[in-house]
């Protein structure tokens, strides 16, 4: 995946700044260069969606957005603070990529709930451990989140017990109760059926007022051929790049 | 004392008669075995975690430690630890602590493996999940990754437990009165080999058959979050306050 990719500027709130910014971030593993110098930035209440075949480095970019892949080069910002690269000693270095990690929420593609904890404390341990709150306080905020997922009778759930498409709301919870200001879901429907899909991404999971930018990512159909789009207008000089492979390279935005 | 298989007349009363040896000797064989293994618990996660290191040194440093000590003959290895340091430094070693040391060092090495495994089998995504909303690498370890090793590493445990309560028995050679030492000076005594070292197994089976429940109990309770059947005891015992 390569290519540069600016923001629709025209949907956004003017003045607003970008929340989070990657700037040519490669990444190779071994002798396969998977990510050649991608450039994103992600404004508040914008929604991200990338496309791309499997294998194409998607993954791999949405988990470099909460350095959960750290790039070979490249940086990151967010919010104005420059995450990526930093000299830091190392234990101010995990410090800083905790202080980073608390704000961005992430789903993933197979849930990775805690298999050991029921649906509640699935949810309350980043409240009690990163938020430092308090076990009733983490307690009704888990609580809040589950119901506004429609899991409020499911709470002493253990996952094995959860339906996938319950499982992956309480991911949705877990994330969304540490209240993230960037949401990154990595192929949030791909492990359900094509009918649970709708209970995931359906309203009343992401009340409007509290919805955080997001960043999806969705295995995509063939899309050969269709390397302009109204909705994603490249720009800069990278946009030759969308030449022979375009497949790797499409990244669809559009204002949510 | 000329051997002669016709001849010989079972005298079950001995094991009666040195009863409170025997029971010493069990007592003492608990002792060092719970030490050891307790110790060994203790120091195969630190040298679990190196030999899982990314950093070539110190993994390598913790692969030639396991690999060296789990090749060590016990026997040697306490004879060593308790004459063999006399003899080079002119120290006075205990008894008791050198068994200890030798069974917890080849234990640990073992144990390292066991630990090795069940981190192992933990699923990447588990630790990830865990550093995504923000958990420290260390609190990611203890309230996520550990806990669900610790159900896998149990049955190994026990096992291993059963092990070293019988390796136990070869502290003997220094002098310490375990069982199967108690159950050696009975029949210098009596004469009585059959009959004493048969008290001596039978007491080894009836704590290896005492440890396999209990591993089997600690077993349950860590996996009752996994089974569906067990979920209304889990909320009686959360409505307790015992659940985390």
């Amino acid at each position: 995946m390569d290519g540069s990719f600016t923001s629709v500027s025209a949907d956004t709130q003017a003045g607003a700044g970008p929340l989070l910014e990657l700037k040519e971030a490669h990444k190779s593993f071994g002798h396969v260069d998977v990510i050649k110098g991608v450039s994103l930035t992600v404004r508040k209440g914008e929604h991200v969606v990338i496309f791309g075949p499997s294998g194409g480095g998607k993954s791999t970019l949405l988990r470099m957005m909460n350095l959960l892949e750290t790039p070979d080069s490249g940086t990151l910002t967010f919010e104005g603070k420059q995450y990526f690269p930093r000299m830091d000693s190392v234990l101010n270095r995990h410090r800083v990529l905790q202080q980073l990690r608390s704000q961005i929420g992430m789903v993933f593609q197979r849930f990775n709930l805690y298999p050991h904890l029921d649906a509640l404390h699935n949810v309350t341990l980043s409240l009690t451990d990163v938020k430092r709150m308090s076990r009733k306080a983490a307690r009704l905020k888990a609580e809040a989140s589950l119901a506004e997922v429609g899991l409020k009778d499911r709470m002493d759930h253990y996952p094995s017990q959860l339906s996938g498409g319950q499982q992956q709301r309480v991911a949705i919870a877990r994330a969304l109760a540490m209240d993230p200001k960037v949401m990154l879901f990595d192929e949030p429907t791909s492990a359900l059926d094509p009918e649970l899909i709708g209970e995931v991404l359906g309203d009343g999971i992401c009340p409007a007022g509290r919805r955080p930018a997001g960043v999806r990512v969705r295995r995509s159909h063939c899309r050969v051929g269709r390397q302009r789009d109204p909705f994603h207008p490249w720009g800069g000089p990278d946009q030759g790049l969308l030449g022979s492979s375009a497949l790797e390279r499409t990244l669809v935005r559009f204002p949510s | 004392m000329s051997w002669n298989p016709t001849d010989y007349q079972f005298a079950w009363n001995v094991v009666w008669q040195y009863r409170f040896w025997l029971l010493e000797g069990t007592l003492l064989t608990l002792k060092i075995a719970a030490v050891s293994m307790t110790l060994a618990m203790i120091f195969a996660l630190p040298l679990a975690l190196l030999r899982m290191s990314r950093l070539r040194f110190l993994s390598g440093v913790a692969m030639i430690y396991i690999a060296v000590l789990r090749a060590i003959p016990l026997l040697v290895f306490i004879l060593w630890m308790y004459f063999g340091v006399t003899l080079v430094t002119g120290l006075q070693v205990d008894a008791f602590g050198a068994g200890v040391i030798c069974l917890t060092l080849q234990y640990s090495a073992w144990l390292a493996e066991i630990y090795r495994a069940g981190l192992q089998a933990i699923d990447k995504g588990q630790r990830e999940a865990a550093l995504s909303t923000g958990l420290s690498q260390s609190r990611a370890f203890a309230k996520v990754i550990w806990p669900q090793a610790w159900r896998i590493i149990i049955p190994p445990l026990a096992s291993n437990f059963i092990g070293i309560i019988k390796d136990s028995s070869l502290v003997g050679v220094i002098g310490l009165n375990e069982l199967m030492r108690q159950a050696q000076i009975a029949d210098s005594l009596s004469f009585r080999p059959f009959e004493l070292f048969t008290a001596a197994m039978v007491i080894y089976i009836v704590l290896a058959l005492i440890i396999s429940p209990l591993a089997s109990l600690v077993e349950r309770r860590a996996a009752r979050s996994l089974s569906v059947q067990t979920r209304r005891a889990t909320r009686t015992r959360r409505s307790l306050g015992a659940a985390a």
